[in-house]
């Protein structure tokens, strides 16, 4: 269970974040909606520590996650994997070199100094490409990648952490409606097949409908809905979105939703991208 | 299809993927090649500075600490040649100004006989290229020295230390400079029906005055930490000096002056970044 | 050709009507302008001037002085140049040992000498380059402002490199000499410390530059602070530094060729002893030894640094 209390973040003047209250029972999908400069990206960015809280406290196993520092701040964030809009891959190491700094924090100083990791790293690094079906890539750069494919390497280095929580910032703004859905259904089956925590922001409302078990909106930082999707009201979307409304709910934009036969071309070549 | 934890995974496993992806796994010659280059770079250190009688370091230890201490502790103020010092100070801008302002003037005309765009003559410019490559070969140290020779101590060899290595390497980037500027504007001067010499005045020395105020204002700047240098071989300066009291073991005096240059150099440096700026600004405006 | 002038002479007069107004201002403008320019223009030269006058009384570079020294100027390369004999330019050594007077051989009578400090001068070079570079290599990450773990480190690792090329290094060279004896290794040393704070600066900047992404990336997923460093930024940044250390190791092959001046090692010593010594054809062949040399490692380096990063690229 991941509990957050009067969390709170303030830029200067200006409040990202104001006094969120939620908890998150283990194992579920949840998905952050809102319009961009809600607050979306700094709460995830709170719960991994990227960022500081100004003030509140995030619970997780009976400790106080805002108050860590140093090697027990670095296993949180370890337990606590984050997947990025941009990726934020290192582009000119290969991917598996990527995927194995999932483990950095497992590895004594000398080893990761020197780059220097076991066969069962580097099989279980394999392993966790390969269920992505990225294994076939793993000496490639990963700059040579496509989106769509360095977002599922960011997903394996997740992976690699083993983490208990998987935070995701956007992770399918930056792709095509194709690798958008290949990424979302990954981190779907993370989500079931694992048991482990999805937390999710997401732009487009539909995809947070499709995939998610719950969703929390924001706005202007507070958090203005909290529940299942089919309590979301067209009314309560126009809310959270306000003038953006009418591109979130735009299907074709940078949504999952696959459109009809007419792209079928499209499709298939975006299918062989992969 | 969940997967196993990286402690679950068996050793049949790791096999399994090793047989499958082989490259993903460390070999001892991909080891070898990774670490080669480090290897032999310390290796190289460490035999040469043993070669290099490196343990003579160590052994020059207890001098060290007395010879510092000489450096931070400033006795007998008061009889310093405060005098002397601000006129070989004085003696070192002098010379790097004359100097860059010879190597400036020096290099508008030489400039000019490299550029491909000006100088129509493949030969000519072959010659004067490959004479300012021999000029800009040479250290200007080493110019100072052979000026120190042939004219005797003091400023004048400095001065023509600077003006010789200067005109080297402004002329070069002076030509450079030259070469890149836009064809269109020549054109225009040259339609007028104006002469040669009209042609440089009016299409070119506009386009590129801003670049070489700018040049020889950079070279201004390291022209004065140089000239600080050049006194050490004999051609002028506070480097004379710097010398002189090393060899009197008057280190106080020596890290005296040395501070006061650096001021030097740091007010040359933001003076003449003001200079720029107005300059460019100022051809910019017209 | 002659209606030309006469259109051109129509516009004008078509056009002066209005336009009579807009020149008065435009000359009033033009005035104002150059009145306020004016000022500046003769503080500009005046001081020009005075900085002129007062560098050629200082440096006493009075036309006479210069009169009587150039021609002496050109006295002493004659007497550097080698007297060289076509017929007898590539005799070797006669069978008692003695060179030809005329030959290469006569004139280079010393070449394993030099060889052997250009040697040394190489050495001293690439050994001052890579002892540098490590160090800056290590301060560039607390030097970076956006990469600096706190200020404290930032400040001092700032300063340190500050202070390390404020010092020309025939200066750090002559304080070494002083303290540890004639030899090279005084030469690697002051060049290796102006090294690593020239380097560490170019370093800095070449970090400040680098993108955050793959460092944010690393630091969640739980890396520390030389983690951070090593996968987020090291892998970005290693082209540039390569290519920067070797640009800095060909000025240190010029370095190290004149830091002997002051009895630190390498054929500058050589230099400084046929120069102060002798005014013949010896001062010549170490000179284009050194010219040699110096064009040499340069194209090598050039060649070396387009081959790494061309591959780099690809």
């Amino acid at each position: 269970m991941l509990k957050l209390q009067n969390l709170s973040r303030r830029f200067g003047d200006n409040i990202a974040v104001a006094a969120a209250n939620l908890e998150i029972p283990d194992g579920q999908m949840v998905g952050v909606i809102g319009r961009s400069g809600a607050g979306k990206s700094t709460l995830l960015r709170l719960l991994n520590r990227l960022i500081d809280p100004s003030e509140g406290k995030i619970l997780y196993a009976g400790a106080d996650i805002a108050q860590l520092t140093g090697r027990e701040l670095r296993e949180w964030r370890s337990d606590c994997a984050m997947i990025f809009q941009q990726f934020n891959l290192v582009g000119r190491l290969d991917v598996i070199t990527n995927v194995l700094t999932g483990l950095l924090y497992t590895i004594p100083a000398w080893r990761s100094m020197t780059q220097v990791f076991t066969p069962r790293e580097r099989a279980f690094a394999i392993q966790a490409l390969d269920r992505l079906g990225m294994a076939h890539t793993a000496l490639q750069r990963a700059e040579t990648l496509s989106g769509g494919q360095q977002q599922r390497v960011a997903i394996a280095r997740a992976l690699a952490q083993e983490p208990k929580i998987l935070l995701a910032d956007e992770p399918i703004a930056s792709l095509d409606p194709m690798n958008a859905k290949v990424v979302m259904d990954a981190l779907r089956s993370i989500n079931q097949q694992d048991g482990k925590t999805v937390i999710c922001n997401l732009h487009t409302l539909d995809t947070a409908r499709n995939y998610c078990d719950r969703i929390i909106g924001m706005s202007a930082g507070k958090i203005v809905f909290d529940g299942t999707p089919d309590l979301l009201t067209t009314d309560m979307a126009r809310e959270i979105y306000g003038a953006e409304a009418d591109e979130a709910f735009d299907e074709s934009a940078t949504s999952t939703a696959l459109p009809g036969s007419k792209t079928v071309s499209a499709l298939k070549a975006a299918a062989a991208h992969v | 299809m969940s997967m196993a934890s990286i402690d679950t995974l068996t050793d049949a496993h790791i096999d399994t993927v090793r047989m499958q992806h082989p490259g993903a796994f460390a070999t001892p010659r991909g080891q070898i090649r990774r670490w080669a280059p480090l290897a032999i770079a310390v290796i190289y250190v460490i035999v040469t500075m043993w070669y290099f009688e490196f343990g003579r370091l160590l052994d020059a230890s207890e001098r060290v600490l007395p010879l510092l201490r000489n450096f931070v502790v400033w006795r007998d103020m008061d009889t310093w040649a405060y005098g002397q010092i601000y006129v070989g100070i004085s003696q070192t801008l002098a010379m790097a100004f004359l100097g860059t302002l010879l190597g400036t003037l020096g290099s508008l005309v030489v400039g000019f006989l490299a550029a491909k765009n000006v100088m129509p003559f493949g030969i000519v410019r072959q010659i004067v290229r490959r004479f300012l490559d021999i000029l800009r070969g040479i250290d200007q140290l080493v110019w100072g020295l052979v000026f120190v020779r042939a004219v005797g101590l003091g400023p004048l060899a400095g001065v023509l230390a600077i003006f010789i290595s200067d005109l080297g390497t402004l002329s070069k980037l002076y030509s450079e400079a030259i070469e890149n500027i836009d064809k269109k504007q020549v054109e225009g001067i040259r339609a007028t029906g104006a002469g040669p010499l009209s042609v440089i005045r009016y299409g070119y020395i506009p386009q590129v005055l801003p670049v070489f105020i700018s040049q020889s204002l950079y070279f201004l700047e390291s022209n004065t930490r140089s000239a600080t240098i050049l006194g050490i071989v004999g051609a002028g300066g506070i480097g004379m000096l710097i010398i002189e009291r090393f060899r009197a073991s008057l280190y106080d005096q020596v890290a005296f002056i040395v501070v006061n240059v650096l001021v030097l150099i740091f007010l040359i440096d933001w003076l003449s970044k003001r200079v720029r700026l107005w300059a460019i600004g100022d051809k910019t405006e017209r | 050709m002659s209606d030309v002038p006469l259109t051109g002479g129509m516009a004008r007069v078509g056009g002066r009507a209005p336009g009579g107004d807009a020149v008065s201002v435009f000359e009033r403008h033009r005035a104002e302008l150059r009145a306020s320019k004016r000022g500046w223009t003769i503080f500009a030269f005046a001081a020009f001037a005075i900085c002129l006058g007062a560098s050629i009384w200082i440096s006493n570079f009075f036309p006479d002085r210069l009169a009587a020294g150039l021609p002496r100027i050109f006295e002493y390369f004659g007497t550097v140049i080698p007297d060289l004999q076509w017929d007898v330019l590539f005799e070797g050594r006669a069978a008692d040992g003695r060179a030809v007077a005329g030959s290469i051989t006569y004139w280079y009578t010393d070449f394993w000498t030099y060889a052997v400090l250009i040697w040394e001068t190489i050495l001293m070079a690439m050994t001052a380059t890579l002892l540098g570079a490590s160090v800056a290599f290590v301060l560039s990450f607390p030097a970076a402002a956006n990469l600096a773990p706190n200020s404290w480190l930032y400040w001092f690792s700032r300063r340190f490199l500050e202070i390390c090329r404020g010092i020309p290094e025939i200066l750090l060279a002559l304080v070494f000499v002083f303290m540890i004896g004639i030899g090279p290794l005084a030469g690697v040393l002051a060049i290796a410390i102006h090294t690593a704070g020239a380097l560490g600066k170019l370093f800095a900047e070449v970090n400040e530059n680098a993108s955050s992404r793959p460092i944010e990336g690393i630091a969640a997923v739980g890396g520390n602070w030389p983690e951070q460093m090593a996968y987020g930024v090291v892998p970005q940044v290693s082209p540039n530094f390569f290519s920067y250390a070797m640009l800095r190791f060909e000025i240190n092959v010029r370095a190290s060729s004149i830091i002997g001046f002051v009895g630190a090692g390498g054929i500058g010593q050589e230099l400084n002893r046929v120069i102060s010594f002798y005014s013949d054809d010896r001062v010549m062949a170490v000179l284009i030894l050194v010219v040699v040399t110096v064009t040499v490692i340069d194209l090598i380096s050039e060649r070396i640094r387009h081959t790494i990063i061309g591959r780099e690229n690809f």
